[in-house]
């Protein structure tokens, strides 16, 4: 009579393990489907963001997450003297002794992020030349080209030297290249607007 | 009664055996690597004889298609990535040209002087002046231009010391036949990626697969990369590397975007 009732218990823990078995295996083949539509159409892509610590395709760690780009830019911007210097001197370290390579640009980093921490106001001064760069613009936000065309106005487009400018009701818009990508920034009117 | 007792006690055993079993082989040998620092001699060599053969071609073109996930808010990880063609000519040139799969295509050229990015679906380029080799250009694009060249590892003029720098752990896996060819298959983690590649057995060596995962990141993401291609004697001129940009096209700045900037409103 005992045995009956061991039976029962042993059958009943077994159609619960069949069972969470069940629906792991579906709860998978879910994860897979929602996958596949996830990377579908471009109008369902405005949502997603499409860059992160694994777009890099490295096994260094050059790209900072996209939340913090601003802030490395920043400590890339003191003297490009001495940024060549610091390449110089890395390449001479990596003849002598290859190994050290990633301690040497590691090293080179920190350094140049002490010196922006101490030398803030040179560094300003040198931001501020970057408004004569050729190549070069400061902007505190850029846009994609999703976010732009849904903007609620009607565009008006002029280009003024060659270069065209975007006027969206009191807001100018021009186009420019951030994280590899074309993209919309606020620009001052162009002359004559 | 007590067939059935018997039968009901084997289905459970048996129900029970795959769960115990894989759990024990996941842990143990991770732990034991971990402290161990296992650095496989025989893994080391496949890997230096793949790099040096690499290492020593003064030119190449190689095809790659890659992918990579991003972690959105929601915790779901998606996928995107893109087909990629570079040409290296060492000491100074570069090209890169890419169709990323949601349709958007370009290219990235190096001439010694400058870098130029263009994109002839809107008419567009940039360029900035740079004097370097190609590894500081590569460097040059990932940190100021913020457009880093996926698989880039491959392309400096010493890819095996950047790949195996600080390594801890590199492992044997198995023999492994890619698109047809067999290879050895190799596992490597340092303190911040794990990644394993695929090195084809024989006279050429060239790498087939690499993929990477950042495994201090959130979600863990991993990138894929699949060589398809590789020229090792490819027919080059100056035009490889020379952007003429058309009638229509116009030159853009690359934006600097500035965290001050952002908090005072985001205009100048």
């Amino acid at each position: 009579m005992m045995n009956r009732k061991w039976q029962l218990v042993i059958a009943g823990c077994a159609c619960l393990v069949a069972l969470l078995f069940v629906v792991a295996e579906v709860e998978a083949r879910r994860g897979g489907g929602g996958g596949g539509r996830g990377g579908g159409g471009r109008g369902g892509g405005k949502s997603f963001s499409r860059s992160g610590p694994a777009s890099g395709g490295s096994v260094r760690s050059h790209q900072a997450p996209s939340g913090q780009r601003g802030g490395n830019r920043s400590s890339l911007s003191d003297n490009r003297g001495s940024r060549q210097d610091n390449r110089g001197d890395k390449r001479g370290d990596m003849q002598d002794n290859r190994g050290d390579r990633q301690d040497d640009i590691q090293d080179a980093r920190k350094e140049r992020r002490e010196d922006w921490q101490d030398y803030g106001d040179d560094v300003r001064d040198d931001r501020r030349d970057w408004y004569n760069d050729r190549y070069r613009y400061r902007v505190g936000v850029s846009i994609t080209y999703s976010t732009f065309s849904s903007l609620s106005c009607t565009t008006t487009t002029v280009n003024v030297n060659g270069v065209t400018y975007y006027r969206c009701d009191n807001d100018w818009y021009s186009r420019a290249y951030s994280g590899g990508n074309v993209t919309y920034i606020v620009v001052k009117a162009p002359a004559g607007y | 009664m007590s067939g059935l007792s018997r039968s009901c006690f084997l289905f459970l055993v048996m129900l029970l055996m795959p769960i115990g079993v894989p759990k024990a082989n996941a842990v143990d040998p991770a732990t034991t690597d971990q402290k161990t620092n296992v650095i496989e001699e025989e893994v080391l060599e496949i890997f230096n004889r793949s790099m040096d053969s690499l290492a020593k071609l003064k030119q190449f073109r190689v095809t790659a298609e890659f992918g990579f996930d991003v972690l959105q808010e929601t915790g779901q990880k998606i996928e995107f990535g893109s087909h990629q063609d570079v040409t290296i000519q060492r000491p100074n040139h570069l090209r890169v040209d890419f169709v990323r799969r949601d349709g958007v295509n370009g290219s990235v050229v190096y001439d010694g002087k400058e870098v130029v990015l263009s994109h002839p679906e809107e008419a567009v380029y940039a360029k900035a002046p740079f004097k370097g080799e190609i590894d500081d250009a590569l460097d040059f694009l990932a940190e100021e231009l913020q457009r880093p060249i996926p698989l880039r590892d491959f392309f400096v003029s010493d890819p095996g010391s950047v790949l195996t720098a600080k390594i801890e752990s590199g492992i044997y896996v198995d023999e492994s036949m890619m698109a047809g060819v067999l290879c050895d298959h190799l596992a490597m983690r340092n303190d911040r990626v794990d990644f394993q590649i695929w090195i084809p057995q024989g006279d050429e060596p060239l790498p087939r697969r690499i993929i990477i995962t950042y495994k201090n990141e959130e979600g863990q993401p991993q990138f894929w990369g699949q060589f398809l291609e590789w020229e090792t004697s490819p027919k080059l001129s100056d035009e490889t590397f020379t952007y003429t940009p058309s009638e229509k096209s116009e030159r853009i700045p690359f934006a600097v975007v500035d965290v001050e900037m952002q908090s005072e409103g985001g205009q100048q």
